[in-house]
């Protein structure tokens, strides 16, 4: 079952002769359980089609589902509950609440939506027990390291059980061990918990970690490749093989 | 190019100086107002103001106006540098140099401020006339309405050149001391103030149990000390003079301590129990970690969120917060003071006899005997008498003047005088007197012993006769007085002989007439000056009219509540700016949160009403003890006001629900204005804040 769903997504900014195409027809699907990354460089569109997904922005044309629901034609309201209930956001520079504690950040989606305090608190411990962040409950973001700050992101974006979490450049503040370290993280939440992720980054390292890697170019996807029964270190080949072709000519998918 | 840059910021920024603009508007009015009011001549040269030691009070209480005034202006010029200290910083990156830097944030600042100044005088000038309508309804028909005057109006505006001058240099000082790299990367050192919640929470439970307790205690102390029955016991009376300075110290420090304790109690209501956990270790094996966990309430709804805001904002606020209470109670009971004093002491002034003029005859070789009839005349020319009497008083003569030397009074008019403060007549007997006395005075005697002294020492057996004017008189009793001896003037004026009216004869008065006395009352005021060519004729003249000590109560404690009233409304004003300017403060901090918020699915209205319910705290706070002191004020002026007047005066009640009131009225347009301001800065529809919050 397709979790999302773009059909002919396009987002035209600005007006006239100052407009700007980000995204130009893009269409695409996400299946239930899938590690999907979408690859470009900057100014690709990239981040545009997160946004555009994470209904942080509005499409100019085409339509998105998630989840059988389609986001383009939701008030604002019901945007809300879709952010609170189907999407799990975990952000380049992790975005903790500075003022709360690694714990109260963790359990904070849940406690916004009335969750039943014990059952907050059963599924708080238990993820963050798989998360290796427990014994970091009482501190505040700014009293540990970046690599731990991404890990209780991803535990934020995880505990309320969305149908689809989105990543943005990830791995953009951490040095590469800590990257590494997300990146499994990553694949733990997928392959344990059955999360659907997709991922956006321009790290072929990054992408390898994905079972699908979809490169968009100018607003249009021109390329996918499936990992199958690859490696990582052969994926990464394949990957940088791709986006070194990228300068040549157009080949939209 | 320096003043176009600084008119764009002015215009750019417009919104982070509304606190500002509008703090200074309402102070600027107010000052003009109180100035005009209590500067003015038609004031200042009332005799009750030249008389006493108000213009100088005037002076102390406008000067200490003006420096808080200005040191919380400093301080908010210090806060909006502080606030757009990384573009001052941008530009000396650019290469402007400081001075230049100065001057843009100098044109800005005064930009303003003139147009606040601008504001707050026009508005000043409304306020004026209400300050002018209360001062006339409280003085009554005794002065004319006042006036604006230029000396005042002058004095208005150098006092805000000076504080304007004053809060530039202090921020000019600030900014040359600050490097580069402070103003372009300026980040919160990180480091947490140690906490100890459950005893902070504890401390602030019983800091309120102890302010409530205070004002019981005082309370009591007061009823004990004024009773229905009058003043209470000796030991009551110095329990209140002890309890008076104790409890108010005691309930200010426990007040500002109280806040500063509270800090503690949302971080221990955000906390649970503690728990322990296992932890693998990366060696091998297991260890426990204990950490404690948000409680069951702060796992509701956006508890966690909200109570980490409050505890923050107490954390960085406590002390202000605990100051500007201290401030609002001290202006609470000054406002209920100002007012119930004017009661209090018009009540004071109650006396049997409106008016009271008396000519003391013996020290004249020849007197015009019926200069007080004219001035009987005179009187009931300005007004209606409701009351009239006009007496005379003798001395008596040798042997008995020797051994007793009190005034002598006919029957008839001590009669007259008694029944005309309300008392009970005497009867004296042809052939009798009567002795009616009062007290002296007390002496300290060589051994240091006191004894009291009276007019009259009981020497005289019920019976035994005496001598007076001839006339062979049984002494038929003696009795103390409080209330009319005091208008029965002359030699004895701690005790009268009380004689038939037969004895008094026209030979008698022509050589021991001591003094005529008129007393009156009227339906209308008359005042002492009335009866000044009766006056006249070299006579050792007393008058007395109870019209004039109004007029001087009146002044006086019209004064006093104009200065308590301006001093509240200020500091009401101030301390919302700050509260405003500190949650502004907060809210450019607060933007991310919300963003993450809103990233979480919080929709925008119900951030809003979270931000709503953290504003609403954070100002009601610091504001909720001094409107709630207001309740035991009124005990206290009701307590006080029923001692004096033997009922409880309306305005006691009045003036005790007026200032939380107005104070509301204060806090609810302040809370409006931050709130919009906060909201525009903190609430915004993510299609608005893209870039920012992913790049």
């Amino acid at each position: 079952m397709n979790i999302l769903k773009l059909e002919n997504v396009v987002k035209i900014y600005g007006r006239g002769g100052n407009a700007t195409k980000a995204l130009d027809g893009v269409s695409l699907d996400v299946a239930e359980g899938e590690f999907v990354t979408i690859m470009g460089a900057s100014g690709s569109g990239k981040t545009t089609l997160l946004n555009l997904i994470a209904s942080i922005d509005s499409v100019t044309g085409g339509t998105i589902c998630v989840d059988g629901r389609d986001i383009t034609r939701m008030s604002e309201k019901e945007l809300a509950d879709y952010r609170g209930q189907k999407i799990g956001f975990v952000f380049q520079d992790y975005n903790l609440i500075d003022t709360l504690t690694v714990y109260e950040n963790v359990v904070l989606p849940l406690t916004l939506k009335n969750v039943k305090p014990e059952e907050i608190v059963a599924r708080a411990d238990d993820i963050m027990k798989k998360f290796g962040i427990g014994e970091l409950s009482g501190k505040f973001p700014d009293e540990i390291s970046g690599g731990e700050r991404q890990r209780a992101a991803c535990a934020r974006a995880l505990i309320s059980s969305p149908a689809l979490i989105m990543a943005d450049e990830p791995t953009g503040a951490l040095d590469s061990r800590n990257s590494r370290n997300l990146m499994e993280l990553l694949r733990m939440m997928n392959k344990s918990f059955g999360a659907t992720i997709l991922t956006v980054t321009h790290d072929p390292v990054v992408a390898s970690y994905a079972s699908r890697v979809l490169f968009l170019r100018d607003g249009r996807l021109f390329n996918e490749i499936i990992k199958g029964e690859k490696t990582d270190s052969g994926f990464f080949r394949e990957i940088t093989d791709v986006s070194a072709s990228a300068g040549g000519q157009d080949d939209a998918v | 190019m320096l003043f176009k840059l600084a008119l764009r910021n002015v215009k750019r920024t417009a919104s982070s100086y509304i606190i500002y603009f509008i703090t200074v508007a309402l102070t600027v009015a107010f000052m003009f107002a109180a100035n005009n009011v209590l500067l003015s001549d038609d004031l200042r040269t009332t005799d009750a103001v030249v008389r006493s030691d108000l213009g100088l009070i005037i002076n102390i209480v406008l000067a200490v106006v003006v420096i808080i005034v200005g040191i919380i202006i400093c301080s908010a010029t210090a806060y909006l540098l502080r606030l757009r200290r990384r573009e001052f910083g941008t530009y000396l990156l650019l290469g402007m140099k400081r001075g230049d830097v100065i001057k843009i944030f100098a044109v800005e600042h005064l930009t303003v401020g003139m147009v606040s100044l601008t504001a707050g005088l026009i508005l000043g000038v409304g306020v004026f006339y209400a300050f002018n309508g209360l001062i006339c309804a409280v003085i009554g028909s005794g002065i004319r309405p006042l006036s604006l005057m230029p000396v005042p109006s002058l004095q208005t505006l150098l006092e805000w050149a000076c504080i304007f001058a004053v809060a530039l240099l202090y921020s000019a000082v600030k900014l040359r001391a600050l490097k580069i790299s402070d103003l372009v990367t300026a980040r919160p050192s990180g480091k947490r103030t140690p906490h100890w919640p459950a005893v902070e929470a504890a401390l602030a439970a019983l800091l309120l149990a102890f302010i409530v307790g205070d004002f019981v205690y005082f309370i009591d102390a007061l009823g004990q000390v004024m009773t229905a029955d009058g003043w209470g016991t000796d030991e009551a009376y110095m329990r209140f003079l002890i309890s008076f300075p104790a409890c108010t110290a005691l309930l200010l420090a426990a007040v500002f301590l109280f806040y500063v304790c509270m800090r503690g109690v949302f971080v221990w209501r955000l906390r649970g129990k503690k728990e322990s956990t296992f932890v693998k270790q990366p060696s091998g094996g297991e260890r426990i970690v204990t950490c404690v966990r948000p409680s069951r309430a702060a796992l509701k709804g956006g508890n966690v969120f909200y109570y980490r805001q409050m505890s923050g904002a107490m954390n960085r606020n406590a002390v202000m917060m605990g100051a500007i209470a201290v401030l609002l109670i001290l202006s609470v009971m000054l406002s209920d003071y100002a007012f119930a004093q004017r009661y209090i002491t018009l009540a004071g002034a109650e006396r049997p006899f409106d008016i009271e003029v008396g000519w003391s005859v013996q020290r004249q070789t020849e007197y015009d005997y019926d200069l007080p009839d004219r001035a009987l005349k005179a009187a009931r020319s300005y007004s209606d008498t409701e009351f009239e009497l006009l007496f005379d008083v003798c001395l008596a003569d040798e042997p008995l003047r020797g051994e007793l030397d009190l005034a002598v009074v006919r029957e008839s008019d001590m009669n007259a005088m008694l029944a005309g403060a309300g008392e009970e007549e005497i009867e004296v007997a042809d052939g009798t007197f009567y002795i009616l006395y009062g007290y002296k005075g007390t002496v300290v005697n060589p051994d240091g012993t006191r004894e009291e002294q009276y007019g009259y020492d009981g020497h005289i057996a019920e019976g035994e006769t005496r001598v007076l004017y001839g006339n062979e008189l049984a002494f038929a009793g003696a009795e103390q007085d409080g209330t009319v001896l005091r208008y029965a003037r002359g030699s004895g004026d701690s005790g009268v002989i009380v004689v038939p009216d037969y004895i008094v004869t026209d030979a008698v008065t022509e050589t021991y007439l001591d003094e005529r006395v008129l007393l009156l009352n009227t339906a209308d005021p008359v005042y002492s000056s009335a009866f000044d060519e009766y006056a006249d004729g070299g006579y050792s003249v007393y008058v007395s009219s109870v019209y004039d000590e109004i007029d001087y109560i009146n002044v006086n404690s019209s004064v006093l509540i104009v200065s308590a009233l301006l001093a509240a409304l200020i500091f009401m004003c101030i301390s919302m700016a700050l509260l405003s300017i500190k949650a502004m403060s907060d809210a450019d901090a607060d933007k991310k949160r919300y963003m993450i918020l809103n990233m979480l699915g919080v929709s925008v209205k119900r951030q809003r009403l979270m931000l709503l319910r953290q504003l609403l705290s954070f100002s009601l706070l610091p504001v909720a003890l001094p409107l709630l002191s207001s309740v035991p004020m009124a005990i206290i002026g009701s307590i006080i006001c029923s001692f004096y007047l033997g009922y409880v005066h309306s305005a006691i009640i009045g003036i005790s629900i007026a200032v939380p009131l107005v104070y509301l009225g204060i806090y609810l347009c302040y809370l409006a204005a931050t709130y919009f301001l906060a909201e525009k800065t903190c609430i915004r529809p993510l299609e608005r804040t893209r870039p920012r919050l992913l790049i």
